[in-house]
């Protein structure tokens, strides 16, 4: 009888913070992380860039 | 009457056709001279000083000195390198339909951070020095 009671407030207590996290972590992120900038970008756009910086690589070793 | 001002009126367009040819030239120049403005010397410049360490690559696409300040030839070269890079980047990222600096940390994130080598330093997005 007495451990699930325990349990409740336990239970509350680590889904609050699950859900502070939740709120928290993308918004850090969104401020360092330029994947998530270019995760923003249109899929067409995302698979022109990534072919055109391929090409660009390939053309100008002497930059990289 | 009509016809002398007609005339004057067409010089000044021809002068101003001369400065547009004349302005277009010189921005080829330049952006030639951004895109060509690296030597092989250059490149072997930075190379060298990707391995001791003092120059390294960057989560935004660009070369930086790790351990300023650095010799002047050196830092001409970084410069020159990350101009001719600006300006490639700008021509990808108007191809693909976004900005030079998406395509520039794009080009860090998919191409140039996987063929850093072991012992290279780079600067992560938090603008910190790592060692590979």
């Amino acid at each position: 009888m007495t451990p699930p009671k325990r349990l409740i407030p336990t239970t509350l207590l680590v889904l609050g913070a699950a859900t502070l996290l939740a709120g928290c972590t993308p918004t850090i992120r969104l401020q360092v992380d330029p994947i998530q900038i270019y995760a923003r970008l249109d899929a067409d756009v995302r698979v022109r860039l990534d072919q055109e910086l391929r090409d660009l690589l390939a053309e100008n070793p002497n930059l990289f | 009457m009509p016809h002398s001002v007609s005339r004057e009126a067409t010089r000044p367009m021809t002068f101003n056709k001369l400065f547009v040819v004349g302005a277009a030239v010189v921005a080829l120049g330049v952006a030639a001279g951004a895109a060509f403005g690296q030597t092989s010397e250059q490149k072997a410049m930075i190379d060298a000083a990707k391995v001791q360490g003092v120059v390294g690559e960057q989560a935004d696409g660009y070369l930086g000195i790790r351990t300023p300040p650095a010799p002047a030839p050196l830092a001409a070269a970084v410069s020159d390198t990350n101009d001719a890079r600006r300006a490639v980047y700008g021509e990808s990222a108007r191809a693909a339909g976004t900005t030079t600096e998406v395509a520039a940390a794009r080009m860090f994130e998919s191409q140039l951070f996987a063929r850093i080598p072991a012992g290279h330093w780079y600067r992560n997005t938090a603008g910190q020095w790592v060692q590979r």
